[in-house]
């Protein structure tokens, strides 16, 4: 059972990262968002950002929060930077109305990717717009090497970007499950030590404020559901093409954890292979998968990019693959229609955008020629190349800002 | 009797398109929350705490809850006064006041449930803690229409014999997908759409509220309340029947999808000798008031065969807290298969991040009849989401 909490107001989800700041008096060096989050601040936050202009009086009808409590919450949120007051209506008679609009300078926050094939760190904005990214193609990085490439690109950013630093409201941090455990063909031993780190815990030189860390493409989720198509589709399952395959799923909003927050571990499900065999989907459809594929003929590739590159053979094997990869996806799409049925299915991951397009493309038509009696709507999701980045990056947004109904979860 | 509001949920002129509202207003963002509403919610939250854990004291429901120690003395209060909660032993022993502990008395409210299927009606009474307290089952009747009201008349006043009027909260009716799929899209006219005779069955109930729903959202809503998925915070369930469904249970509900009148049968392909067999050998049982022979071999390993990839989708893609096998099996057969299932999961499939354990609903072959009845045990007294939602829509 967890611990017996207040139903109203929230504060910070349970379960969060978010490091206590305890009760020293000196201002933290880092930006803390002035306001107390509790539901009905989140709700009225969540309405004015993905609505872009609104009224208040709007707001009390989307909402149905009364007046009164409106026009206290947009004051909060006016006084925190989170939103600006623009300029009048003028529809109608009478005094005309205040619109409110997200402010995407009200706060910053900072996303780190890790992953087997390289590290990239991102500044994005309220807006989700990506102010700054720094990536490096570093295969197999181990700790101490992610620990220095954040220290300079935090930097790099600071100075790019030109955002003040002090207005970063979180670092995210996004990185597959089992880095250090699970086998993979060209591990170095000393990977393991990702295995018992505290991931948190290791940019702390450079960063002090909120930390959270989560599953790469849980963040990438996440960030899709809050900033990309998941705006339109509220339930749907992401599908992360990275060195392996990973998945997260949204319903009806909400990130879906699971019991042990092992949810959608796509490229563990079984398919069947042409001779017959079975395994596992990641095995056949992933960025590792398709670059084994090409080392096996000779072609060597060092980075995504050198995909978009490739002519004759090369072109031809991976024309090959996606048609593999589409037979092996459209099995398992029947199986996610079965048991979640989503508005959609979105992919993403490391794999070029135009290889995701062509994908998504070959998976709607193969669903066609079947004459597929549930039609499930498969693309490129919005954020797709960087979406563990820009996920991770969303991260301390989603904690600090936005509604959950994880804050309605029984006792 | 009952102080809980049932807000949008009894009225009778929205009794039809309920289901395609709610999964309207889920999908929408949340609403804020106005404190007419939670006094609602915190009512149903107190009561379930004292169902589920009592007998408790005032002060652990305090903890519990954590709302103000006032609050929960005035909830309490109703609910003793309406006598769905009994005030039972204090504990002595320690120093001053003794402290009183509550408890859900069982016969506080009663609930009546229906299963129409395929060929055969039931109708049960459970009382206040899940126990069914009476039930009847009549087989294939030919014309829907009239024998559904025959059955349900003589039923309904021989089953209700006994118990006060006003305790019963209201009648839950659970039929197959199928039957009840064609609701949301012809909207109005519900006494075609579900092959019963609704106006009737309201004439008989009078003023009882009556709540409808897919035989897998009763099953699932009758475990949430009383059975295993009480213990779980996620759960996958698996009805077993001529054609087997199953549906997601996550936020205390079942998980429709984006499109809900779609029917998900585990087996979209095939109809499945294994689960016909099952079917007709517990009818037969039941019928013959005898047990039901042993399973075979050969059926345990067919049916494994079939649910073992399922079993293992599952796990990988939702990583459910349990898996839940209930519906109109022989009890012993379900129990092979679950038993079964877990040692082929571990067996097959070690690699895979997450093995859930298969159990039997609690239910087992009642989980639909028991489910009925629970609709309206869920709708009117258990602290539901849709008690927080703001009763209007948000358009589309």
């Amino acid at each position: 059972m967890k611990a017996p909490r207040n139903r109203f107001p929230f504060r910070s989800q349970p379960g969060s990262a978010a490091e206590d700041n305890g009760p020293s008096k000196s201002p933290p060096p880092y930006l803390t968002l002035d306001i107390d989050a509790n539901h009905n601040q989140r709700v009225v936050f969540q309405e004015i950002r993905t609505r872009k202009r609104v009224t208040r009086s709007e707001l009390a009808n989307i909402t149905g929060l009364t007046k009164p409590t409106i026009v206290n919450v947009s004051r909060q949120l006016l006084q925190a930077g989170l939103i600006v007051e623009a300029e009048r209506a003028t529809l109608g008679r009478g005094q005309p109305a205040w619109v409110l609009e997200l402010n995407p300078d009200g706060a910053y926050s900072v996303g780190l990717n890790i992953d087997r094939d390289h590290l990239s760190l991102i500044a994005l904005d309220l807006g989700g717009r990506i102010r700054g990214r720094v990536s490096a193609e570093i295969s197999f990085a181990l700790p101490d090497e992610a620990k220095s490439f954040v220290a300079d690109a935090w930097q790099t950013l600071a100075t790019r970007s030109k955002i003040p630093l002090s207005r970063v409201a979180g670092f995210g941090i996004a990185m597959p499950d089992d880095l250090g455990t699970l086998a993979f063909p060209g591990k170095p031993a000393a990977y393991s030590a990702w295995a018992d780190i505290d991931v948190a815990g290791l940019f702390r030189s450079t960063y002090q404020g909120p930390t959270f860390v989560e599953n790469d493409a849980v963040a990438a989720a996440i960030g899709e559901s809050q900033f990309g198509y998941g705006l339109d589709a509220p339930t749907f399952v992401y599908i992360l093409i990275s060195v392996l395959l990973g998945g997260g799923i949204v319903i009806n909003r909400n990130y879906f954890r699971g019991e042990n927050g092992r949810s959608g571990e796509i490229g563990f499900m079984q398919v069947k292979t042409a001779a017959d065999a079975t395994c596992s989907l990641q095995d056949v459809v992933s960025l590792g998968a398709l670059s084994e594929r090409l080392k096996s003929h000779g072609i060597k590739i060092a980075r995504p990019d050198d995909l978009t590159h490739l002519d004759g053979p090369g072109a031809i094997l991976v024309d090959e693959w996606l048609e593999e990869a589409c037979g092996y996806l459209t099995s398992i799409f029947a199986q996610i229609r079965q048991f979640i049925d989503p508005d959609a299915i979105m992919l993403g991951g490391r794999l070029p955008e135009h290889l995701l397009d062509r994908l998504a493309t070959l998976c709607q038509q193969q669903q066609e020629d079947a004459r597929s009696a549930h039609w499930i709507d498969v693309r490129r999701a919005k954020l797709s190349s960087d979406a563990p980045a820009i996920g991770a990056a969303i991260l301390p947004f989603q904690n600090f800002l936005l509604p959950s109904l994880q804050m309605l979860e029984r006792f | 009797m009952v102080p809980f509001g049932a807000g949008t949920w009894s009225s009778r002129s929205t009794m039809t398109d309920r289901q395609p509202q709610t999964a309207r207003r889920l999908k929408a963002s949340l609403s804020g929350t106005n404190l007419e509403l939670t006094g609602d919610y915190n009512q149903r939250l107190v009561y379930q705490a004292i169902r589920a854990k009592g007998p408790i004291t005032r002060n652990a429901l305090t903890e519990l809850t954590g709302l103000a120690k006032p609050t929960i003395a005035g909830i309490v209060k109703r609910l003793v006064r309406s006598e769905l909660v009994l005030e039972t032993g204090r504990i002595y022993g320690g120093r001053g006041q003794p402290a009183v502990h509550l408890e859900a008395n069982p016969e506080g409210c009663y609930s009546i449930g229906l299963h129409v299927d395929e060929d055969q009606l039931s109708l049960t009474v459970v009382d206040a803690v899940g126990h069914p307290v009476r039930r009847s089952t009549t087989s294939l009747p030919s014309s829907p229409r009239t024998r559904v009201n025959e059955f349900f008349q003589h039923q309904f006043i021989e089953l209700t014999k006994g118990i006060h009027r006003e305790r019963i909260i209201g009648l839950g009716v659970a039929m197959p997908d199928s039957m009840s799929s064609g609701r949301s899209s012809d909207g109005g006219n519900a006494t075609n759409a579900v092959g019963l005779d609704l106006m009737a069955l309201s004439e008989i109930t009078r003023d009882m509220p009556i709540y409808i729903d897919s035989d897998l959202a009763a099953a699932t809503a009758g475990e949430l309340l009383f059975g295993v998925g009480a213990t779980l915070q996620t759960f996958y369930f698996i009805l077993l029947d001529v054609r087997p469904v199953g549906g997601l249970v996550m936020h205390q509900a079942l998980f429709r999808g984006a499109h809900p009148s779609h029917k998900r049968f585990l087996f979209p392909d095939a109809e499945l000798t294994w689960c016909r067999k099952a079917v007709a050998v517990e009818r037969e049982a039941r019928r013959g008031h005898q047990a039901p022979p042993e399973a075979d071999e050969s059926w345990v390993e067919a049916a494994c065969n079939d649910l073992l990839p399922l079993v293992i989708s599952i796990n990988c893609l939702l990583n459910p807290g349990g898996l839940l096998l209930g519906g109109q099996f022989p009890q012993e057969w379900l129990e092979v298969l679950a038993e079964r299932c877990n040692e082929l999961l571990l067996e097959c499939a070690p690699q895979i991040p997450s093995h859930a354990g298969i159990q039997t609903a609690h239910f087992g072959a009642d989980v639909t009849l028991v489910g009925a009845a629970s609709l309206p045990m869920r709708a009117r007294l258990s602290p539901i989401g849709e008690a927080l939602l703001k009763g209007h829509d948000h358009g589309n």
